[in-house]
């Protein structure tokens, strides 16, 4: 299983209102808006690197909902998003272990 | 003193001299021209700008020149430059004014990077500074145009001038610029307005420019907090709709509606945080230019309380 992590030469500024948040990615220079969901993804990892299991187990805690496939399909599809834009970046836990 | 302490024959010596140097805003603009029709429209227009010493340094310098004497008989054209090659094609002498202010609002939007520039009208009420961010051909300059002739201070029709360390607006009190069927409209709505000619058959239609009054041009160096920010729209024949808009949209609107957020990166996001945080935010549809001024009157009234 993958451990994500934020990508390590990224410095992140965010801005909350509320539920509603923004926030600029320096290196790259884009603002981004992101819904609760992802909002509290990106936190998780910015304070623990996590692999998607602990992250579920965390963000349903968050939410108070139930890990089903429904919430890790979200948060996979999320991630991924993440990774393209160059916020975070995965690592096999076996490359970690070695 | 003013353009206006000048006699006309005293601002066409300056013009094909040293140049006439004036304030706008934060910005000191010198300008030199030989194509003596436009003397008196400047005379009349830029009547209220402070004018300064040929000897300070300037932040734009601008020139209307003829662009050939064999062309300056018949069908005379001119040429806007600015410190380097001319940035737009020549156009005839009848146009040289609206060239003129594009020209130098073109020198702005590419060279004032100390500034974040959302491409917005503002004025300010009471202290309620109103940025009025919309899209070419949303009623934008019409809208600015009335609420300068209904007790609002004018800051610009155009740049919504941000000091990016903390967010507050910045006067540029430039004249207004009305194309087409508004024309007529603000003509109407303030019959004391004060207006150019007409200029047909420029690139964006008939042009006309709004004098700034006095009181804008005699406090141009006083800025002000943003405390309403209202995403206009004229509709033809659409009832008044103002809706509220939630900050990460206004956020995006204004962010995205800048000249320069990209430019001035970390300092812009905290600058358009800063503007959203302390701003509620709207969008208003509206046909009916009274309609509209009322209910921006009453929404400043109430942000202000």
């Amino acid at each position: 299983m993958h451990i994500w992590h934020l990508n390590s030469n990224q410095s992140l500024r965010w801005k909350h209102w509320g539920d509603q948040s923004a926030l600029y990615q320096v290196a790259s220079g884009e603002t981004h808006f992101l819904n609760p969901l992802g909002v509290s993804i990106l936190m998780q990892i910015e304070a623990n690197s996590s692999n998607l299991d602990q992250l579920c187990e965390r963000i349903a805690t968050e939410f108070d909902c139930s890990i089903d496939d429904d919430l890790r399909n979200q948060i996979t599809a999320s991630l991924m998003r993440f990774d393209e834009l160059g916020l975070v970046q995965r690592q096999r836990n076996d490359d970690l272990v070695a | 003193m003013n353009v206006s302490d000048l006699t006309l024959l005293e601002l066409r010596q300056r013009l094909t001299t040293v140049g006439l140097c004036f304030g706008c805003g934060p910005f000191r603009i010198r300008l030199r021209t030989p194509v003596a029709p436009i003397a008196e429209l400047l005379h009349d227009l830029y009547a209220h700008y402070p004018v300064y010493s040929e000897l300070g340094i300037d932040d734009y310098r601008v020139k209307l020149d003829w662009a050939s004497w064999s062309r300056r008989w018949i069908r005379p054209i001119v040429r806007f430059t600015a410190d380097g090659p001319a940035p737009f094609t020549d156009v005839p002498v009848l146009r040289a004014l609206p060239t003129l202010e594009w020209g130098t609002n073109w020198c702005i939007a590419t060279r004032a990077h100390h500034f974040l520039m959302l491409h917005a009208a503002v004025v300010e009420r009471n202290g309620c500074g109103l940025i009025l961010p919309a899209l070419p051909g949303h009623g934008k300059s019409t809208l600015c145009a009335a609420l300068t002739h209904s007790n609002w201070r004018l800051f610009s029709d155009e740049f919504g001038l941000v000091r990016p360390e903390d967010a507050m607006l910045i006067p540029l009190p430039r004249l207004i610029s009305l194309k087409n069927q508004s024309i007529d409209v603000i003509r109407a709505f303030a019959p004391s307005a004060h207006l150019s000619p007409s200029f047909y058959g420029t690139h964006k239609g008939t042009v006309a420019h709004v004098r700034p009054p006095l009181n804008s041009i005699v406090r141009m160096n006083e800025p002000v907090k943003p405390s309403l920010i209202i995403f206009p729209r004229w509709q033809s024949g659409a009832l008044l709709n103002l809706e509220s808009i939630p900050k990460d949209r206004a956020f995006m609107l204004l962010a995205t509606n800048a000249f320069n957020y990209e430019v001035l990166g970390e300092l812009a996001f905290n600058a358009v945080a800063k503007i959203v945080q302390n701003c509620d935010s709207y969008s208003l549809v509206y046909s009916d230019l009274t309609q509209a001024v009322q209910a921006i009157d009453e929404l400043a009234h109430n942000a202000h309380d």
